[in-house]
């Protein structure tokens, strides 16, 4: 990249997508590198759960209640039933790592398009879209997660119907803010002048401005999803037992956290490093992909 | 040529003067800022003086290092992370070296013996605060006063610089007041600690033309009526023509001539002065096209010792990249030029008028 | 006096949302399968019993009908009848807001004692101990979920070092802080960590202001240009950052309540989810959507009126 010469400042952007997909920054890139090293690690655990463990995470064992981590066959010990910890961990992270992409990659691809569409379009389909966004931002996102599955009974799939009814709006907030502002630069009327179909102008000239905005908060809002499965899961409205899911598994181990610790500790650990994966890469994202100033 | 100091030699502006009668003194300021593309030299082998009551305009193109020695005129180096070269001093308060000195040092130079007039006015203002407070903060700093006694002296000063009204003014925001407005206050600011050297980046770059003109007259009445001592930085000819007794070219980080303004706009004995002058819309005719400088500035990073105007320039030579460039003395006593050629070719002088004077070149 | 007018041109502005919110409440409920009266009644159930209840909750009439006698009812505060408690909605809500109320603002206390100073800190000595220590600690902050980190505190400062109670909501203000301190905090380290980020980058962006710099060359001592120039310019944008994620700290108390077992809406919403108590929850929805948006009107203001820039527009 050229520090841009005092006499082609004035020049301005015509089409914002090739300056923007250009990794250059040293600390986006181990940012960018760790989290996805982690997500790929946790990824392969859980989905390869059964190569790293003969156990079923729902197999009671009376016989070895509360072992601890390092027992004989049991890495990282067993809870009141039996069941083996790791397994549990393990085969739970499977629901957790559904919602972080299931749920967030649906709500990203609607809420960008709607935002898209909104934005191009202007009114009235885009004001009224808009106000609905408004509407839906109104309320808590928990509160209206936890209405819809108070309505539709717990269960992993009401969660995801739950999280894309509630979640979607953000990206179309960002995506709308981001085509309104593309629009001011003028290459789309330029674009529509030239005879370009809408669809095309869309997904051709707009769509890689708002993409890098959508694809960040993409991040963290997988955090925020998985933290909120977990979070349903521990007060025992979500995905419930004996699914595995890191959250009910947390709240089962409250009662012995005292001595049994590692029952609520161990997945916290597990829900903490996907967290922070999600994270690294969202930012290592950011750094990644913020358009280079040109000074 | 009237010239007592051989050909090879770089000129010591501050010889023949007095020290404590030097308001500025630069000498041999270089400043590197290191970036993603290698170490920029944003000003080099810069050496300028400002006596007092003397004005003093800087001219050069955007890149050409004169915001950064504007800057290190007070002090102020681009980044934490730039290295300079040479000194900045100010004989006649005594201060001897101001580059690399820590800010709270220099805080007591600040609005006392040096201020600074900037760029952009409408940004140089707390958006959040009333003009009136803003002010008062600056007088505050440099003098104990009263209530009423510091009111009193803000209103002075609004008047000063022109402010009409100044009593209603006082509780207004700065988005209230309008980009002259705006610049008026910030001389009136800098004019606080009743400072004896003032700096003006492009005082008048982000104003309308007419405007443009009413703060040059008022920031030399002052220069005049008070004493002090002014830079005046523009990249516009015109303007520096018509404030300043003494003008310093600058061009990719050098000044390449410096002299009385008469000399620079009369006889200019570099190319690119020349060009400058030939490129003002006045000096072209009606009807005829305007003259450009071809090419562009070039960057400023790992450039070599010789000429670096030379691929733009008209007379250029082969010698002129090889041989070190370095700042010669030319002309009458106080003109100094960085151009191994200045005394064979021919820039042949304009006829008469003040401003702004137009003048043909000639192949030697 | 003209931010009156501005307030009430904005309450405007708000009534067709505030009406979306009481449409998708009263939506919510139809979403439920089953039967309603089903519900009421369980083994008490018989088709004259049913169409009675029927007629009682005005399930007979048509749907517009139906949501204007939900909206009738909700202004003036007749919220349902709970299925649970066999008690007017409003009254348990009533009974259960000061709880809520006190947490949120004491968590909001919390996260700009917070925030504030390590977000400023951070941006004055960029890279400096406090930033990057302030940027892993957020890092995992952000990625701990809520309950975990009450979990914790209960563990150590409730229980091994018991400091704190850990539960319930006290009596007296005394007995209110001390009982709501840890869930609070809990919920302030979370929220603290968007303010520091969104702080952090407004100080850096204020501190290479031209303003600042003016400010600075007038002589003035750095402490002085930071507490007049430099700090309001900063905690100004942080009002807007605070009030668009205040639903954030709503949501999180939701959670923290059933942790720390303190009785305010949160866990009520909650327990109303396992009981099945719809009425509760289609009111609660309600309740926090006009709430969520009162506080953003609120914060809105509080903008307007100290940014004069705004406060120009605005009137």
């Amino acid at each position: 990249m050229v520090v841009a010469s005092p006499m082609v400042t004035g020049r301005s952007r015509v089409i914002a997508r090739t300056q923007v997909l250009v990794p250059t920054f040293m600390r986006g890139r181990i940012a960018l590198i760790t989290g996805t090293v982690l997500l790929v690690i946790s990824a392969i655990g859980c989905i390869g759960a059964p190569l790293f463990t003969q156990y079923s995470p729902t197999a009671i064992d009376p016989l070895n209640p509360l072992l601890a981590p390092f027992s004989p066959g049991h890495l990282l010990g067993t809870d009141e039933f039996g069941r083996d910890l790791l397994s549990r961990i393990l085969y739970g992270g499977r629901y957790d790592l559904a919602i972080a992409f299931g749920a967030t990659s649906v709500t990203m691809v609607f809420g960008m398009l709607v935002g898209l569409f909104a934005g191009h379009f202007g009114r009235p389909f885009g004001t009224i879209a808009m106000r609905f966004v408004d509407l839906v931002f109104a309320f808590p996102f928990i509160v209206l997660v936890i209405a819809i599955i108070a309505m539709l009974g717990p269960s992993l799939f009401n969660l995801f119907i739950a999280l894309w009814v509630a979640s979607w709006v953000s990206y179309a907030r960002i995506a709308h803010g981001r085509t309104v502002s593309a629009n001011g630069y003028g290459y789309v009327v330029a674009a529509r002048a030239l005879g370009f179909s809408r669809l095309r102008i869309i997904f051709r000239h707009t769509l890689p401005s708002v993409l890098p905005a959508c694809l960040i908060f993409a991040m963290v809002d997988a955090v925020g999803n998985v933290l909120l499965g977990a979070s349903l899961g521990f007060l025992g409205i979500g995905i419930r037992q004996p699914t595995p899911e890191w959250g009910s598994i947390i709240a089962e181990g409250q009662n012995y956290i005292l001595s049994e610790w590692w029952l609520s500790i161990l997945p916290g650990i597990a829900l903490v490093v996907l967290g922070v994966a999600l994270s690294l890469i969202g930012d290592g994202l950011a750094d990644a992909l913020r358009p280079r100033d040109a000074r | 040529m009237a010239d007592t100091i051989a050909q090879e030699a770089t000129i010591e502006m501050t010889s023949a003067t007095p020290a404590s009668d030097v308001a500025l003194d630069i000498r041999g300021l270089s400043v590197h800022i290191p970036t993603g593309n290698g170490t920029v030299t944003a000003a080099d082998d810069v050496t300028l003086t400002v006596r007092q009551n003397e004005v003093l305009g800087i001219v050069g193109e955007t890149g050409s290092g004169k915001t950064v020695t504007c800057r290190a005129m007070l002090g102020l180096l681009p980044t934490k992370a730039s290295t300079h070269e040479g000194a900045v001093s100010y004989p006649a308060a005594g201060v001897a070296e101001v580059l690399g000195v820590p800010q709270r040092d220099l805080r007591s130079l600040w609005g006392d013996y040096v201020a600074m007039i900037p760029q952009n006015p409408m940004t140089s203002l707390n958006p959040i605060r009333k003009i009136g407070p803003q002010i008062a903060e600056a007088v505050d700093a440099h003098e104990s006063l009263s209530r009423t006694a510091r009111r009193a002296r803000v209103i002075e000063l609004m008047t000063m610089v022109g402010i009409p009204a100044p009593e209603n003014r006082l509780n207004d925001f700065p988005h209230q007041f309008s980009g002259g407005m705006l610049q008026r206050t910030l001389i009136a600011i800098a004019l606080a600690g009743r400072p004896k050297l003032l700096i003006a980046d492009e005082p008048t770059t982000a104003l309308d033309v007419i405007i443009q003109d009413q703060i040059l007259n008022l920031l030399l009445r002052l220069q005049r009526d008070t004493g002090l001592s002014l830079v005046l930085v523009s990249h516009d000819l015109s303007v520096v023509a018509q404030v300043c007794d003494r003008v310093a070219v600058m061009y990719a980080g050098q000044v390449v001539e410096l002299a009385d303004v008469d000399d620079v706009l009369r006889a200019p004995k570099h190319p690119y002065t020349a060009a400058l002058l030939n490129s003002l819309p006045s000096a072209v005719p009606r009807g005829r096209p305007l003259t450009t400088i071809p090419g562009a500035p070039p960057q400023l990073v790992a450039l070599g010792s010789g000429c670096r105007f030379a691929e733009r320039c008209a007379f250029a030579e082969p010698e002129c990249v090889a041989q070190v460039s370095e700042l010669l003395a030319a002309g009458n006593a106080g003109h100094s030029v960085r151009c191994i050629r200045h005394d064979e070719i021919q820039l042949a002088a304009p006829t008469g008028g003040s401003t702004p004077p137009t003048f043909e070149r000639e192949l030697s | 006096m003209q931010l009156l007018f501005y307030l009430g041109k904005r309450i405007g502005q708000l009534i067709p949302i505030l009406l979306g919110i009481t449409v998708v409440s009263f939506v919510l409920i139809r979403l439920v399968p089953g039967d309603p009266a089903l519900q009421l009644l369980g083994n008490h159930y018989t088709p004259q019993a049913a169409a009675l209840v029927n007629h009682n909750l005005g399930l007979d009439r048509s749907i517009p009908a139906q949501y204007w006698l939900f909206l009738r009812h909700s202004v003036v505060g007749n919220l349902g009848m709970s299925y649970f408690y066999h008690d007017a909605v409003a009254h348990e809500i009533a009974v259960r807001f000061p709880a809520t109320i006190f947490l949120i603002a004491f968590a909001g206390v919390l996260t700009v004692l917070i925030a504030v100073p390590l977000g400023t800190i951070s941006a004055l000595r960029q890279g400096g101990v406090v930033d990057q220590g302030a940027r892993v600690f957020f890092l995992v902050g952000y990625a701990l979920p809520g309950f975990l980190i009450g979990v914790l505190l209960i563990l150590l400062f409730g229980v091994k070092i018991p400091i704190f109670p850990i539960q319930g909501y006290g009596t007296g203000f005394a007995g209110h802080i001390g009982h709501l301190f840890l869930p609070a905090i809990t919920l302030a380290i979370p929220f603290s960590t968007v303010l520091v980020r969104s702080l952090r980058a407004t100080v850096i962006e204020v501190l290479g202001t031209d303003y600042v710099t003016t400010a600075k060359l007038k002589g003035l001592s750095w402490f002085t240009v930071l507490r007049r120039d430099v700090l309001p310019n900063s905690l100004l944008p942080l009002i807007v950052v605070f009030g668009v994620n205040l639903a954030f700290l709503v949501g999180g108390t939701v959670i923290i309540e059933n942790v720390f077992s303190i009785p305010g809406l949160g866990s009520l919403l909650v327990s109303s989810v396992s009981t099945r108590d719809f009425p509760v929850v289609q009111a609660l929805t309600l309740f926090f959507g006009v709430f969520v948006l009162a506080v953003n009107l609120l914060t809105d203001i509080l903008h307007v009126s100290l940014d004069p820039r705004l406060t120009l527009k605005a009137v």
